[in-house]
């Protein structure tokens, strides 16, 4: 019982997750998808799953042609179970209501109450010991509410399971006692489709490796048959397509060292029990910070925004010597501005205009008299259109006209309108064009080079090679490696990320 | 947004898509009103003034227009705190017992004498105390504001009545205050009801203060994403206690400036309040989600609430068939401007 | 001290209000000896019914989740009455086999309009349910502009005895056991899950739609139980009376432990929670205080009942 998906095309907006995805899944066999993040992943599964509705393109269960996957109830009608990434659980219900959730009509029980607390028993049972059926989720540590998720779907005796990342929260044990399952299920004829970051978990489990690249699978490959700086190259694709797409920059003016210490991490813990992490950043450098999602890097970044980390603290340079950065409100006002990652849940005002989103962090600069002048925000923010090079049409049309692309500059405008001396980026070209990532590029730089201390977190491997003086590499909540301009190529970075020391 | 503004085919990964049209940055005042702005209200308060002017004999005389007038008069300035609330993402309805505790104990404190500016001092004093603990508690403690107001609401209404027993209350009120709201007063010898020039002057105050002045701004900020907007270094917390307290302060002005009208205070003077207000914001097309919406559409919606009352009124309509068709008016307009999000985009 | 009562009120949210009712009627008792008498106990129930479901049928929307919330309960009990009382009575459908079923289809009907709004419409549910609230009130007003009093009829035994058997007991035990009913099979369950997180019942394959819009039937379907209730204990069809049980249902729900972002709660602990209510104005009434302390103390109690519930879940919506 295979899948076949064929020319799947899905956008959001402006942003374009999948271009013509295919791939085959065969019978009884457990096929791994690898690729950056952002290379449509996460959007094939909640395409296959019945989430999203893809944009054109057609899914084949078994040789059969499915017409239409509305919601998930479709996708799990047709013998599909999904884990996924986000560990989805009613936190307040029971166990053993989590893992039956949705099996059931609006009234009718389909199965049995004992059959159902013996079943969830035994599946529960096969991932951790001595399950607590009748807890509330939320009372579980994480990796039992995943071990949760994964029995929701196994209790459905699925055709074909598709697990999103469903190990990265499990604990050594579980995720051993899942493979297990795994392989009896591959046995049984289930076919599983494997999405991990994990090298050793993809030559571990999978038949075959399917790779993303840009929202399409750029190749397939049988175990064994490619080794991990293959697959890296596959996954950041031909160096040659993508020096089109970025242009190589003026390495920023070098000797970072001479110029002083900004912002300092002294001890810093980002969970109970991890090593503590010592950084300085000065001013004037471009530091990355890098590593798989959710590995610590976007704590880190938080950290230096000021919110307090479980251990240590950071220092920023002040009239008198380096004192503690005590919340976000006291960074702001020492002149550490922060972009947040999320654009649309913590950057944009959707309902606001241009220009008000712009001067929003800056409004006391265009004060007169007790009232904001809009000629002095329309003058400041022209500086930025032409730097940035915004296309904004009309200042005052909702910030929602813009671009992704567009509205990511703006809110880049609002924080260099501050002038801070502490410029801290949460992926900022994410879901970005060409173009604009070539300006964002441009100006960060410059920014730099007059002496802002810029730090950037990316999940795109290229810009950090290219951009950075340094990268700091995070995994498992510590911080893993640095690389400095020397020593920074694709491989090894992306090697340092599956928690691989490269020579150069 | 759309494909159809990006000048490449959508799927090429080089398309840069662009903003608007070039020509959109030129585009008329006129026309972005059309786009943006309440046209629907605006032609709605002319369509029910003709239709009130040509129906009912007799409205279209100066003193029946002011009678119409100061009852926005008094409809929109309780609004004037729901708008603010409104616009941040909550909701007050603790406003009639405002108007009504606000009447009550005016009338009763200037019966015993207290001199009429300290009365005004110490109910708008008490108010802002009052909105003060709304805000802070629903901030603070991230419970819903519909509950905590209702029940705010309710300890003011029985303190009022209490104190007042029972709301018997009886006081001679200065004279400049029942000329103030009388439709025949005039405004520094012009012949137009101060309420109404006050209102007037008010509502260009209040939108000058929420899109010309950094705590307008800050306000319409919080509303749109308050966690952007704490990012953004606005102090949020701030915003929904001065929001909070302005609404309060505004609906007892209104039972003061009732007062006047009425002449004495009376019990429960506010109850028509707790939703009309709430009607008047919604219907002016201020959404309850993503700050989108200003207080020059609460005057719009407060007087098509007045002039919809009016004609019902004289073409011998009741309450009944005036609060039903508030009812369906708020579904089409919220179903026009403000729904959620779906959940498939959430998960 | 504190903690230890704040996790034991999570285990057993509606614990609070079952001893506030304990504790209530043994110092109603005390207060007032004649309270307890077999005779006071039909006619107390039977005053108290109409609070007791108003808190019932406001409880599935809460539930539900999503800002769920039903403004609307108040004047449905309200066209329940009226409709009982000026369309039913003395019609042939007036007979209980005829008006029982009627009643509950009309209340089920305009909760599920509720329903449709919120979850097919998603329009916001304070909204869409103040607009049935409008639409309701305006149209109980217009069916009676002046209180009209029932002829002699069944319902009268509803707010007495039906035999030895208090007749409150069927009117606040039919909703009790349809929710038991319910509990059996799988809808209180997916209620609860939705309630819980929306998106995780969505992506196991629940209609969330469909189980919302029951919600909200569910909700205006016990709220037809209010009204013939309401009109077993006034005897009459009044478009005023209904005014107070906006503020009671809610303050029941709260009460009752129920959260109020949804997930977690039932229908007995917001009939407790309305018991509480119910039995703090009664003894505050046989202590001749005032109507508007009485007022005062219902606020207090949404005010404290609403923060201790935030407290109560704080830990458990954000996990």
């Amino acid at each position: 019982m295979g899948l076949k998906v064929s020319d799947l095309v899905k956008s959001f907006g402006t942003t374009q997750a999948l271009r013509g995805c295919s791939l085959d899944l065969r019978a009884g066999e457990v096929l791994a998808i690898m690729g950056e993040n952002g290379s449509g992943k996460s959007t094939l599964v909640k395409i296959l799953s019945g989430v999203h509705r893809p944009d054109a393109g057609t899914i084949t269960v078994g040789g059969d042609t499915v017409p239409f996957l509305g919601t998930p109830r479709d996708s799990i009608a047709v013998g599909i179970a999904t884990v996924f990434q986000e560990i989805l659980c009613v936190p307040q219900q029971s166990v053993l209501t989590n893992i039956w959730l949705g099996q059931d009509g609006l009234l009718r029980r389909r199965v049995p109450a004992l059959e159902r607390r013996q079943r969830a028993a035994a599946v529960l049972g096969t991932l951790i010991d001595d399950p607590h059926l009748d807890l509330p989720a939320a009372q579980l540590p994480l990796s039992e509410r995943q071990a949760i998720c994964v029995a929701r779907a196994l209790v459905r005796a699925p055709r074909i399971l598709i697990l999103d990342e469903a190990t990265s929260a499990l604990d050594v044990a579980t995720r051993d006692r899942l493979f297990e399952v795994l392989g009896r299920l591959r046995a049984e004829g289930t076919s599983v489709l494997f999405i991990s970051h994990r090298m050793d978990e993809v030559e571990e489990i999978a038949d075959r490796i399917t790779v993303m690249r840009s929202g399409e699978a750029v190749a397939t490959l049988n175990r064994g048959e490619a080794t991990t700086r293959e697959l890296v190259a596959l996954m950041t694709g031909s160096t040659d397509v993508h020096q089109q797409m970025h242009p190589t920059l003026d390495t920023p003016a070098g000797g970072a060292s001479k110029h002083h210490v900004v912002l300092g991490a002294t001890g810093v813990r980002l969970r109970a029990g991890a090593t503590p992490i010592d950084a300085e950043i000065r001013a004037g450098e471009m530091l990355g910070v890098a590593g798989l999602e959710g590995h610590g890097q976007d704590a880190f970044l938080r950290v230096l925004s000021g919110v307090p980390p479980v251990g240590g603290s950071v220092t920023c340079a002040g009239g008198n010597g380096h004192s503690a950065v005590r919340s976000p409100a006291d960074a702001l006002r020492r002149g550490i501005a922060y972009v947040p990652r999320d654009r649309r849940d913590e950057s944009i005002f959707e309902s606001r205009s241009i220009l008000e989103n712009f001067q929003v962090a800056t409004l006391d600069k265009d004060r007169r008299r007790g009232l904001v002048m809009r000629a002095r925000a329309e003058r400041r923010f022209e500086h930025f259109v032409h730097l940035l090079k915004i296309r904004a049409g009309n200042r005052s049309n909702p910030i929602t006209s813009l671009s992704g692309g567009n509205q990511q500059k703006v809110v880049i405008a609002r924080w260099l309108a501050m002038n801070p001396r502490v410029l801290l980026l949460n992926d900022p070209t994410r879901g970005v064009d060409a173009g604009t990532k070539r300006d964002i590029y441009r100006v960060l730089s410059e920014a730099a080079a007059q002496g802002v201390a810029v730090v950037m977190l990316s999940t795109e491997v290229l810009e950090l090679v290219e951009l950075m003086d340094r990268v700091l590499v995070f995994r498992e909540g510590e911080l893993f490696t640095e690389l400095s301009r020397s020593g920074l190529t694709r491989s090894r970075l992306v090697a340092s990320y599956f928690g691989r020391v490269e020579q150069a | 947004m759309s494909a159809s503004t990006s000048p490449t085919p959508p799927s090429s990964p080089s398309a840069v898509p662009g903003a608007l049209p070039d020509s959109a940055a030129h585009e008329t005042a006129l026309r972005r009103f059309v786009r943006f702005g309440p046209l629907l209200q605006l032609v709605s308060v002319v369509v029910l003034f003709l239709l009130t002017a040509l129906t009912i004999t007799g409205f279209f005389t100066k003193s029946s227009v002011y009678a119409t007038l100061v009852l926005a008069s008094f409809l929109g300035i309780a609004a004037i705190g729901q708008t603010i609330v409104i616009l941040i993402g909550g909701i007050d309805l603790s406003v009639p017992a405002l108007i009504s505790g606000a009447n009550l104990v005016c009338t009763f404190l200037s019966g015993h004498h207290w001199p009429f500016g300290l009365v005004i001092v110490f109910v708008l004093g008490c108010a802002a105390i009052v909105g003060f603990v709304n805000g802070y508690t629903v901030h603070r403690f991230s419970v819903p504001p519909l509950i905590v107001t209702l029940a705010t609401g309710a300890v003011v209404t029985g303190l009022t009545l209490g104190w007042t027993k029972g709301g018997q209350v009886s006081g001679q009120v200065p004279n400049w205050l029942t000329s103030f709201s009388s439709p025949i007063g005039r405004f520094f010898g012009i012949d137009i009801p101060p309420i109404v020039v006050t209102w007037g002057l008010i509502a260009i105050a209040l939108s000058i203060v929420l899109h010309m002045t950094a705590p307008g701004r800050r306000l319409y900020a919080t509303g749109a994403n308050e966690r952007a907007a704490q990012l953004a270094g606005v102090r949020t917390r701030r915003i929904w206690v001065a929001a909070f307290a302005i609404s309060a302060v505004a609906a007892a002005s209104v039972g003061i400036l009732l007062v006047g009208f009425t002449g004495t205070g009376e019990a429960g003077v506010g109850d028509p309040y707790l939703f009309t207000s709430l009607a008047a914001v919604l219907v002016g097309g201020t959404s309850l989600v993503g700050a989108r919406g200003d207080y020059s559409r609460t005057v719009l919606g407060a007087l098509i609430l007045t002039l919809l009352t009016t004609l019902l009124v004289g073409h011998g309509a009741g309450e009944a068939l005036q609060e039903i068709l508030f009812g369906v008016l708020i579904l089409l307009f919220v179903g026009v401007y403000g729904r959620d999000q779906r959940v498939r985009d959430r998960v | 001290m504190t903690g230890r009562l704040i996790a034991g009120a999570r285990r057993r949210p509606a614990g609070f209000a079952v001893l506030l009712v304990i504790v209530l009627i043994v110092v109603n008792t005390i207060v007032q000896p004649a309270f307890a008498s077999w005779n006071q106990v039909a006619p107390t129930l039977g005053t108290m019914a109409p609070f007791a479901i108003a808190g019932m049928a406001s409880t599935p929307a809460f539930l539900s989740g999503g800002g769920g919330i039903d403004l609307s309960v108040a004047p449905l009990i309200g066209f329940i009455n009226i409709l009982l009382v000026t369309k039913l009575f003395g019609t042939p459908f007036g007979s209980p086999f005829l008006a029982v079923p009627i009643l509950l289809a009309v209340g089920a009907a305009i909760g599920a309009i509720n329903g449709v709004m919120v979850a097919r419409l998603r329009i916001p549910p304070v909204i869409a349910t103040l607009g049935t609230y409008f639409v309701l009130s305006g149209v109980d007003l217009d069916l009676v502009p002046n209180p009209v009093t029932a002829s002699p009829n069944w319902t009268d035994h509803l707010a007495g005895s039906i035999g030895p058997v208090p007749g409150a007991l069927v009117t606040i035990g039919v909703p009790l056991a349809l929710w038991y009913v319910l509990r059996r099979s799988a809808f209180v369950e997916s209620l609860l899950a939705v309630g819980d997180h929306d998106a995780t019942a969505f992506s196991a394959g629940m209609n969330v739609n469909a189980v919302r819009i029951s919600a909200y039937a569910l909700g205006g379907l016990i709220a037809a139980i209010g009204g013939i209730a309401l009109t077993g204990l006034v005897q009459s069809a009044d478009s005023q009376t209904f005014g107070n049980y906006l503020l009671v249902a809610l303050a029941a729900v709260a009460l009752g432990g129920a959260n109020l972002t949804g997930g977690r709660g039932g229908l007995f602990p917001s009939v407790m929670g309305a018991a509480s209510i119910f039995l703090l104005e009664n003894l505050l009434t046989s202590l001749h205080t005032s109507a508007y302390f009485i007022q005062v103390a219902y606020g207090a109690v949404l005010f404290v009942a609403v923060l201790f519930g935030a407290r109560l879940f704080r830990q458990e919506s954000t996990a």
